[in-house]
């Protein structure tokens, strides 16, 4: 070969292998970085894996049923085990079927809220497990990025909505029950009071609850039987008895209470169930009922006695005018005057007793109940010193009752006297009449009482006042609150008498320093 | 008329795999038939080549038949595994041109009486052009795998093949010109080109096995 063709061996030679050097190195550069990526790549997937099969344990095992489903055609495309056995079903199908059978007012709000908002929070869905049974779901869902396709996460509420069913029906019976059924902590603070308590105590629920018990409904100077009942609560665990109350308007009430230390069974706290009875009227009655037991008693018991005493006296009255025909000196003559007298007034203070006992028939005729007592005023305003004024407030009408006029005007002439009596440094008495219906509302207030309408005759003195003690005992006979040989206890129990002998009756009420009053209730001649 | 070893070792080996590739028509995909049908061709042209030579028959055409037979099929290839529709409207208007310049230069500048410097030279820079882009599509493309994607294997053996040859066969012309036995020295340099060739697309259809 010659110079020229050695020179283009070599040229050629060197070119190609200059093209076959870039060649193979632009192609080792390609499938290196390739194989990079690609381990590269490997290492993302084997991450994305072991993260989904984190994510997949998860999604599998989670305690919440979890569901994807298509927001369009309410398909269910993957849900989880636990998602199944919310709805009792055991296959995608089965859970599909279900899934489909939610409300379908309950999917329009789904839909509605995804499409708005991407998101809805626990939504609570009524709906039927795959067997029929009532199931309650708390729904929340939230969009993903694929057009349309949710993922829901399902939590199944029917136990806790069963027990708050309970709940709020047995708070309803506490609501319907006519006690107080208040509930405190161990501090006394209320966090339950229901419908009775507040028709018994006036306060409303949001205006008790919150505050301590103790300053809602004891009064300072009942405070300690609050501390007594707690210390025995603490003790035994419970306490039951009595205690006195105040109502919102101040008004004192008896209360029949029992305590009970409860501990919550969820919390572990510890609480106390009190339940309150209002026994302010029923030992009201009762006081009444033994009242008028005693005082039945009494007018048998002095009946009896009267009876005897007519007997005992009878003869010494008639042996007086026997005795008046054979003694007739003038000494022997003052001596009878003196039994006669002591038999008469004997026999009257009997009479008296009868009176206050069974009552005098006497003659019944129409009476005009405002002239009675105008009659009786004018008498009493003469014996009346000026210290005392007497209003009398009369509606200008006529009250017409059936009765002996002599009789009444002894009630009622008795009851003004006391009146004066009570106010011996002066004061004013009212007297008016009022005319009230007694229905069977009322018969439990006024026990001697029959329905009907009577006239109720208010004779008010703001006088001494009768001792809350004594009160009880005013009409019993031979009973007065007069200082010895001011009385002789037998005006208001003759009162009394009359008026029961009248189909009618007598309350009293009275405090001490602010004065008294009588209510004198007659029944009502229907012309 | 004395045949260098090496030609007939090339041709064994491109006989036995156009053979075991053969196996393979029935499971492979257009792409990888037409790659068939290559490594088919290759080893046909070598035998009449070699016949001719042999019996003083003029065989230049056919190395000129067979440069337009293996870029026509290596850029339907390419064009087939293009994913771009401008990608493959570009490598159709290619192999187009190339045809209409084929033609055009058997009946002007480069009749089949002396070899095929200008088509062949063109032919190889733009074969090496396809099969570098199918290379950087394989870059591209994430879900590719470079073992079992015949595209890295065929693509590797185009640019190697058509890179290694493309100055032997450009200056063929001179170098007989020059000295014949410059032809002789450097021929080899095909041969074993050609053997690598082979290897390199038989391992691309290989690939099809491999899921």
């Amino acid at each position: 070969m010659s110079g020229n063709s050695l020179d283009l061996l070599w040229a050629v030679c060197a070119a190609t292998a200059v093209l076959l050097f870039l060649s193979i190195s632009i192609i080792a550069v390609v499938i290196y970085s390739k194989r990079k990526e690609i381990a590269a790549k490997a290492r993302q997937l084997e991450e994305l894996t072991r993260s989904e099969q984190k994510y997949r344990s998860l999604f599998e095992n989670s305690l919440a049923g979890i569901v994807k489903f298509s927001l369009e055609t309410w398909e269910v495309l993957d849900s989880n085990k636990e998602m199944k056995q919310i709805f009792g079903c055991a296959s995608e199908q089965e859970l599909a079927r279900c899934f489909s059978a939610l409300p379908p007012r309950s999917i329009q709000d789904i839909q509605q809220s995804l499409l708005s908002s991407d998101l809805i929070q626990e939504y609570e869905i009524r709906t039927i497990r795959l067997d029929g049974k009532e199931l309650w779901i708390l729904f929340s869902a939230k969009m993903i990025g694929e057009e349309h396709f949710a993922h829901g996460v399902v939590v199944d509420i029917t136990e806790r909505k069963v027990s708050q069913e309970k709940i709020l029906e047995q708070a309803m019976l506490l609501d319907e029950a006519q006690d107080a059924i208040m509930v405190t902590d161990y501090q006394g603070r209320l966090t339950f009071w229901n419908n009775g308590a507040e028709l018994i105590y006036g306060w409303q629920r949001k205006q008790a609850v919150g505050f301590f018990i103790k300053d809602l409904i004891f009064d300072a100077s009942h405070s300690k039987e609050y501390d007594l009942a707690m210390e025995d609560l603490i003790q035994f665990g419970e306490w039951n008895g009595e205690q006195y109350h105040l109502n919102r308007d101040e008004k004192e009430l008896l209360i029949q209470s029992r305590w009970k230390k409860v501990e919550s069974a969820s919390t572990n706290k510890k609480i106390i169930l009190i339940v309150n009875i209002d026994i302010t009227e029923k030992k009201r009655q009762e006081i009444q009922i033994l009242r008028a037991q005693r005082m039945e008693s009494i007018a048998l018991l002095t009946g009896g006695i009267a009876h005897d005493l007519q007997n005992v006296l009878a003869p010494v009255s008639m042996s007086v005018s026997l005795l008046r025909e054979k003694l007739t000196d003038a000494p022997s003559m003052k001596v009878l005057d003196a039994v006669e007298e002591s038999a008469r007034s004997g026999l009257d203070l009997i009479r008296n007793i009868v009176t206050y006992g069974h009552g005098i028939p006497g003659e019944r005729a129409k009476i005009e109940l405002s002239d009675l007592l105008e009659s009786i005023l004018t008498i009493v305003r003469q014996s009346l010193p000026d210290t005392i004024g007497i209003e009398k407030l009369t509606e200008g009408r006529k009250y017409t009752v059936l009765g002996d006029a002599n009789q009444l005007k002894q009630v009622f002439l008795n009851i003004v006297v006391n009146a004066r009596d009570a106010m011996p440094n002066g004061g004013m008495m009212t007297i008016g009449i009022d005319q009230v219906t007694i229905d069977e509302n009322c018969l439990d207030q006024y026990p001697e009482a029959q329905t009907g309408k009577y006239y109720q005759v208010n004779i008010h003195d703001n006088g001494s006042g009768i001792p809350e003690d004594r009160i009880e005992r005013v009409f019993e006979p031979f009973f007065t609150t007069k200082t010895n040989g001011n009385g002789t206890g037998l005006g208001l129990s003759i009162a009394l008498g009359i008026v029961k002998s009248h189909s009618g009756f007598i309350t009293v009420d009275s405090v001490v320093e602010q004065g008294t009053e009588f209510k004198i209730y007659l029944p009502v001649l229907e012309l | 008329m004395k045949i260098p070893i090496l030609f007939y070792i090339m041709l064994f080996i491109e006989c036995l795999i156009a053979v075991w590739v053969l196996f393979r028509w029935k499971h492979s995909t257009v792409q990888l038939r037409l790659l068939i049908l290559l490594l088919v061709v290759a080893p046909v042209i070598a035998i009449a080549d070699l016949w001719m030579a042999l019996y003083g028959i003029r065989n230049l055409w056919v190395t000129h038949i067979s440069t337009l037979i293996e870029y026509v099929l290596i850029l339907s290839m390419c064009y087939l595994w293009k994913p771009k529709i401008i990608d493959k409207r570009i490598l159709m208007i290619g192999i187009l041109a190339f045809i209409v310049l084929w033609i055009v230069s058997k009946f002007t500048f480069e009749t089949l009486y002396r070899s095929d410097i200008y088509t062949s030279a063109i032919a190889k820079i733009l074969e090496i052009i396809a099969a570098a882009l199918l290379l950087f599509d394989v870059l591209g493309d994430s879900d590719v795998v470079v073992k079992t994607d015949a595209r890295v294997w065929v693509s590797s053996g185009i640019i190697i093949y058509s890179a290694g040859t493309l100055f032997l066969f450009a200056l063929q012309n001179m170098m007989l010109d020059n000295s014949p036995d410059l032809i002789k020295t450097l021929w080899p340099i095909n041969w074993i080109l050609s053997i690598v060739f082979t290897f390199l697309l038989a391992r691309g259809v290989w690939c099809r096995a491999i899921p």
